[in-house]
């Protein structure tokens, strides 16, 4: 039994590392497919590109781990968007436009939680509904506005790479330290274990819940923030798709969709897989459209290798 | 077919020398066992006697290890769960196992529809199926929906289903368990009717012994895998009945237990809960293990979960160490110093999928936490700790809960709730599928926690368990506490017949 169990031990050390060494052979096969993909200028915009993408997945990590999921976090981020090109229409200053941007989107992420959690509809179709609900209410907020040419200073959140990628990487940091060392944090991955066990146990599930989905709305704030100071302009037609874009990058980095197990540092590799499959694939002249056919394969053979590896834990 | 049953043709069912071993456990042990056609065979024993698994042996759930099975006389084999059904058994458990978004109809003919080209003949089907519930005397709508039928209205559609599909033998297996009086009547009356007007055969497993006389025409009593025989209901009597279950068995050792404190550890005052608990009140003190037992559905479960704030309750107090305790939910309970240790280790008890560590410090994370910031080292140095006072056998702390064995688990489950520094432990069937070995340690464990000053209130179905491991053992039927006993005072037999609701006080 001793010898098994170490076994399984290293076995889990070795599928906590695969999706590293997926990142590790897609970079290198790129690497030796194209001349110009080896350099630091690439890998630098690769940090670049995954910063939207990634500081909005660090919301759905939480929330897949603690066993909810939200839709709504791509409308949500349009919402913000829109907001923040109001705000800024409005001559309201920078400092206070992020301040209530995050403030807009950490509210909405709390209704998600409540609607969850208070009425009991699987989170599936309540944060579909508010999905649809968020976008609604962004398109009517854009509509026949311009909302583009933001102050230098707003511009700054996001231009050049410095900036956007130490907000990502902070964001990260401030992930790993609240699931890894606060209460609320550590017993999120006992409430995507199993619900009523922690109940018994005393944790407040349903407030937890709250603050899961707040944070994963926070995020989607901030993403949408640094995506509107770096283009310089909003509209309210994006972030469709950008949720499932998200989950999608938190599963292939490993964490469980049942929740209960997973992690931020699965999710940066994660981000990373899916921002190097797409900018080595533009820089070998692939279409876009190949690009999501191989995002989509990736998806569906990372969930596959974890379902069969369970499956053969199950057995042995 | 003839009308009535005759001894002198061969049985429906007959099942001879039957064996099956499980790894260190014979379950059972060279059982015959025969069903005549037109009659209702009682099958009796207490929890692990075997009774389960000769049905299952039956039902292909389980391949023999020896022994022969015959149905009307031909010797058969029987692999999987579909080599049954063809030969006309058919098996109803407690679940009910109908789809409850169907009507009656659809749920009698699934997967077995009248159809022509494929398309279900809706007319043939409903039609066919009034005739039917009309046949067997149930006063049933064929298109009223399943799921909004009473429990017993749905048991008759169980019934029904099968013998639609010419079912010859039916095993049931506690089908009173969750009915009332009236409605037992009821389901009674159907079985009595078809075992005459259609020749039908019933196996009939039940925990309440006063259905033997009432329904059944044999009785046969299993203890400890073997038959311990098989009798005519109307030359044997609940008390034989009773001292033919219990026998003497190999037990595991119990601990001698010291004497208890004179300081209360936990009161309970009038707890009520719907028609669940009928005002409940008990008192236990520091060192001191009180044993409350009873039939299933007595209301064990549910009073440790009303005490600890799992489900609420509509009345009634509970005090630790002498303070009144808000048990509005788990989280003040545990504060307060009350644990609930469940019966269902595996899905309720621990996470299964996380560590022996994850699972130790989840109850404790609130203890443990400074500024909103969990202290690892502490649930590390902790875990490490109890895993060596418990002796829990494991390779490390962060081996997964699943991983471990069933005494164990459950030692892992005790370390967790010790963590949370609770004064009282509600233990809720705490031995239940451990192996004598397990249950041992589980038994020297419990003591262990009484010299430590704990009060330990123990839920169990095990009586001997009740009577062996308790300073007091208090016997529950249906919601209220019956009677209670001091230790020494009772034996088993004195306790099962209180628990059904045979002795008056």
């Amino acid at each position: 039994m001793q010898a098994q169990s170490r076994v399984s031990a290293r076995s889990q050390i070795w599928k906590g590392l695969q999706p590293l060494l997926g990142l590790v052979f897609i970079y290198m096969v790129f690497s030796v497919a194209s001349g110009t993909f080896r350099t630091i200028d690439t890998a630098q915009t690769i940090l670049t590109q995954a910063v939207i993408l990634g500081t909005l997945a660090a919301g759905p990590t939480i929330v897949l781990i603690s066993g909810g999921l939200d839709l709504s976090i791509g409308s949500l981020f349009v919402l913000v968007a829109v907001v923040v090109g109001l705000l800024l229409n409005a001559h309201v200053p920078v400092a206070l436009v992020v301040v209530l941007s995050l403030v807009v989107g950490a509210l909405c992420g709390t209704l998600n939680g409540a609607i969850t959690v208070g009425t009991g509809i699987p989170a599936f179709i309540g944060t579909l509904g508010m999905m649809k609900v968020y976008r609604g209410i962004a398109e009517l907020l854009g509509a026949n506005q311009d909302m583009s040419k933001f102050p230098a200073s707003f511009q700054a959140i996001g231009s050049g790479y410095l900036i956007p990628i130490s907000i990502m990487a902070v964001s990260f940091i401030l992930v790993y330290v609240f699931l890894s060392r606060t209460k609320m944090g550590y017993n999120c991955y006992a409430i995507g274990g199993s619900n009523e066990v922690s109940r018994l146990a005393g944790v407040p599930v349903k407030r937890y819940y709250l603050i899961y989905y707040t944070i994963g709305g926070l995020f989607a704030g901030l993403s949408a923030l640094i995506q509107a100071s770096r283009l310089n302009f909003t509209n309210s037609s994006w972030g469709n798709g950008l949720e499932l874009d998200a989950i999608a990058a938190v599963i292939i980095g490993g964490t469980s969709l049942s929740g209960g197990i997973g992690g931020i540092g699965r999710t940066v590799i994660g981000v990373l897989i899916v921002t190097t499959l797409n900018t080595g694939l533009s820089h070998l002249g692939v279409s876009s459209s190949w690009q999501r056919i191989s995002i989509g394969i990736v998806i569906v053979l990372a969930v596959w290798l974890d379902v069969v590896q369970r499956r053969r834990e199950m057995g042995a | 077919m003839q009308a009535s049953a005759d001894p002198s043709t061969a049985p429906l069912v007959e099942m001879k020398g039957i064996v099956k071993s499980f790894p260190g456990v014979r379950a059972l042990d060279h059982v015959d066992f025969s069903l005549r056609a037109g009659e209702v065979h009682m099958l009796l024993g207490e929890n692990g006697a075997g009774k389960s698994t000769l049905i299952k042996v039956l039902s292909g759930a389980y391949t023999r290890d020896e022994g022969e099975i015959s149905i009307r006389g031909r010797r058969v084999e029987i692999h999987s769960p579909m080599d049954p059904l063809e030969l006309g058994l058919r098996f109803i458990y407690q679940e009910l196992n109908l789809v409850p978004q169907l009507d009656i109809a659809r749920n009698m003919f699934l997967g077995g529809e009248p159809r022509s080209l494929g398309f279900v003949r809706q007319r043939e089907l409903y039609d066919t199926a009034a005739l039917y519930l009309e046949k067997f005397h149930m006063n049933l709508d064929p298109r009223a929906i399943v799921g909004r039928l009473s429990v017993t209205q749905q048991k008759l559609v169980e019934i029904a289903r099968a013998l639609v599909k010419d079912a010859q033998v039916l095993v049931l297996d506690e089908p009173t368990d969750v009915l009332e009086d009236r409605s037992r009547q009821d389901l009674f009356g159907v079985i009595n009717d078809l075992k005459k007007s259609h020749n039908v055969g019933f196996v009939y497993i039940s925990h309440r012994y006063s259905e033997v006389h009432q329904l059944g025409d044999r009785v046969t009593i299993l203890r400890d895998g073997k038959n311990a025989g098989t009798f005519n209901t109307a030359d044997i009597t609940l008390d034989q009945i009773i001292e033919k279950m219990i026998g003497r068995r190999i037990e595991a050792q119990y601990p001698s237990l010291g004497p208890a404190r004179a300081e209360e550890a936990l009161r309970i005052e009038g707890i009520r809960q719907k028609e669940k608990l009928k005002g409940i009140s008990l008192k236990v003190r520091k060192g001191e293990i009180v044993s409350v037992t009873g039939l299933m559905g007595a209301g064990k479960t549910e009073l440790g979960r009303a005490i600890c704030g799992i489900d609420p309750c509509d009345a009634g107090e509970v005090y630790v160490e002498g303070r009144k305790v808000r048990f509005s939910t788990p989280e003040r309970a545990i504060q307060s110093g009350l644990a609930y240790l469940t019966e269902d280790r595996k899905t309720l008890g621990l996470i299964q999928a996380h560590s022996i560590r994850d699972n130790y410090g989840l109850p404790s994370s609130a203890r443990l936490t400074r500024f909103g910031f969990i202290d690892h080292g502490a649930i590390n140095r902790e875990t490490e700790v109890f895993m060596q006072k418990l002796n829990i056998k494991a390779p490390s702390r962060e081996t997964r809960a699943g991983q471990l064995s069933g005494g164990n688990q459950q030692k892992a489950v005790v370390a967790k709730w010790l963590g949370t520094r609770s004064r009282v432990l509600v233990f809720d069937e705490p031995t239940r599928g451990i192996d004598i070995r397990g249950r041992s340690e589980v038994y020297a464990l419990m003591k262990e926690l009484l010299d430590q000053g704990i009060g330990i209130l123990m839920l169990t179905s095990d009586y001997n368990e009740a009577l062996e491991m308790g300073h007091r053992v208090v016997v529950m039927y249906r919601g209220q506490i019956v009677r209670e006993f001091n230790r020494g005072q009772a034996t088993e037999e004195d306790i099962l017949r209180t628990a059904i609701g045979a002795a008056k006080n």
